[in-house]
């Protein structure tokens, strides 16, 4: 029955205490919310504890929704808001930790079963290198190219989702792939 | 190069190398910019840079978020939502026996209060018309002052003023019988008729006893008592 609904019904259910409407709303979102904050956060762990932040936080706030922007739209700005609070704090940890973390990435590449040790080597530190080119990105660029590739929306959705004009969302992913090309040249990773 | 540029902004079909790039290009659309890329290098280069840029994002995303599982999402029972107070009692109104044993209640309730105030007015006196106890309060008489004047400071006398205050209180004289009737009657004077009234420091009369009854006072503290021996004496007279 929930899932014939609309999402701004089920949030006008979920205001009335309804925990199975807000229940069908992250089934339906979660997946989508998840490679956002994956693409925003680069990690695992960090995207899993951001996705369901942000939805805590989406609950928490049921009540203030009012219905002038799109559900869609309303998740995203939370996700996004949430993903800049966990920068934010790696921010505040010291440079070590973090180029210690990024060596102990490596190694758990290495040590992959699958494949020759060489191209899984060469695999990892490509990887690595595009997530870290992706972080680099200034944050309004950022949310737009994993808005298009990791979320796989239209132009049309991205500019209802971040209520911008559809040229200026055009705008944003060209100058973010344009940088992204620019830092991954300047990291020498070997684009395909 | 700035000649490239030029060229870019002049095509006329920059603005659709986004789109053709994400494969969101209509039919028509797509086979006129397939058509424009062989004769213009510049959107030939572009969309080059971009499709290779977003494959290499594609291929992050393809080999490290697409094998993992679902969020698996559950809203912390802290969170979830508590019925409130209100909403509980509503929610036991809506089954019809409770609320029909509730309204039987009530009905009871009421007409046994009504019987019961009814059966209480009735062994009431008639006079009382209301159930509130009268309140009587027993105040003790004030002094009244004028409103206007402030009230006279205390003064609080000194030593010798309480001594010339003692020594003009008359010391009681024991004095004959005869002497006493003859002080009593009027001698026709109309500041002996008002001989016991005194005008007191604020202006008013005040009523005081004549002089000789002091003695009578002072040895009987008993004003009845002298009265009659009064007209004791003007029984014998």
């Amino acid at each position: 029955m929930l899932r014939n609904l609309s999402d701004e019904q089920l949030v006008e259910l979920a205001v009335r205490d309804d925990p199975e409407a807000f229940g069908e709303i992250v089934r339906r979102w979660e997946r989508k919310i998840f490679a956002l904050c994956f693409g925003m956060l680069g990690r695992e762990d960090e995207a899993r504890d951001a996705a369901q932040e942000a939805f805590i936080n989406a609950y928490r706030s049921i009540s203030r929704f009012r219905g002038d922007a799109k559900v869609s739209s309303w998740l995203h700005r939370i996700a996004v808001n949430q993903c800049l609070t966990v920068k934010r704090r790696q921010k505040s940890r010291s440079e070590e930790y973090l180029s210690e973390d990024d060596e102990a990435e490596s190694r758990v590449f290495v040590a992959s079963p699958a494949g020759s040790p060489k191209n899984i080597a060469e695999k990892g530190e490509r990887l690595r290198l595009v997530r870290q080119a992706v972080g680099a990105l200034p944050q309004e660029l950022r949310e737009v190219i994993v808005m298009k590739e990791f979320e796989e929306m239209t132009f049309q959705e991205i500019a209802e989702t971040l209520e911008l004009p559809l040229s200026t969302v055009k705008s944003r992913l060209y100058t973010a792939l344009k940088q992204l090309k620019m830092k991954l040249e300047r990291l020498q990773v070997e684009v395909v | 190069m700035a000649g490239d540029k030029a060229t870019i902004r002049d095509c006329g079909f920059s603005g659709q190398i986004l789109d053709f790039v994400y494969d969101e290009l209509a039919g028509s659309g797509k086979a006129a910019f397939e058509g424009h890329l062989s004769q213009c290098s510049s959107c030939a280069e572009d969309v080059a840079d971009l499709s290779s840029t977003s494959m290499a994002v594609r291929h992050w995303r393809a080999e490290e978020f697409e094998p993992l599982g679902a969020l698996g999402f559950e809203l912390p029972r802290s969170l979830a939502p508590r019925p409130s107070l209100a909403a509980s009692i509503l929610a036991f109104f809506r089954q019809p026996l409770y609320a029909a044993t509730v309204a039987t209640l009530l009905i009871g309730a009421a007409i046994g209060l009504y019987f019961l105030l009814g059966s209480r007015t009735q062994s009431q006196p008639a006079i009382a018309t209301t159930d509130s106890p009268v309140r009587v309060e027993t105040q003790a008489p004030k002094a009244v002052l004028p409103i206007d004047e402030p009230e006279p400071p205390v003064q609080r006398d000194t030593d010798e003023q309480i001594a010339a205050t003692e020594t003009k209180v008359p010391t009681p004289i024991r004095r004959s019988r005869a002497q006493r009737v003859k002080s009593r009657r009027p001698t026709g004077n109309s500041n002996d008729r008002i001989q016991d009234q005194t005008v007191a420091s604020n202006g008013s009369r005040v009523r005081v006893a004549p002089e000789d009854l002091f003695g009578e006072v002072a040895e009987t503290r008993d004003r009845s008592l002298r009265l009659t021996d009064l007209f004791a004496e003007d029984d014998e007279d």
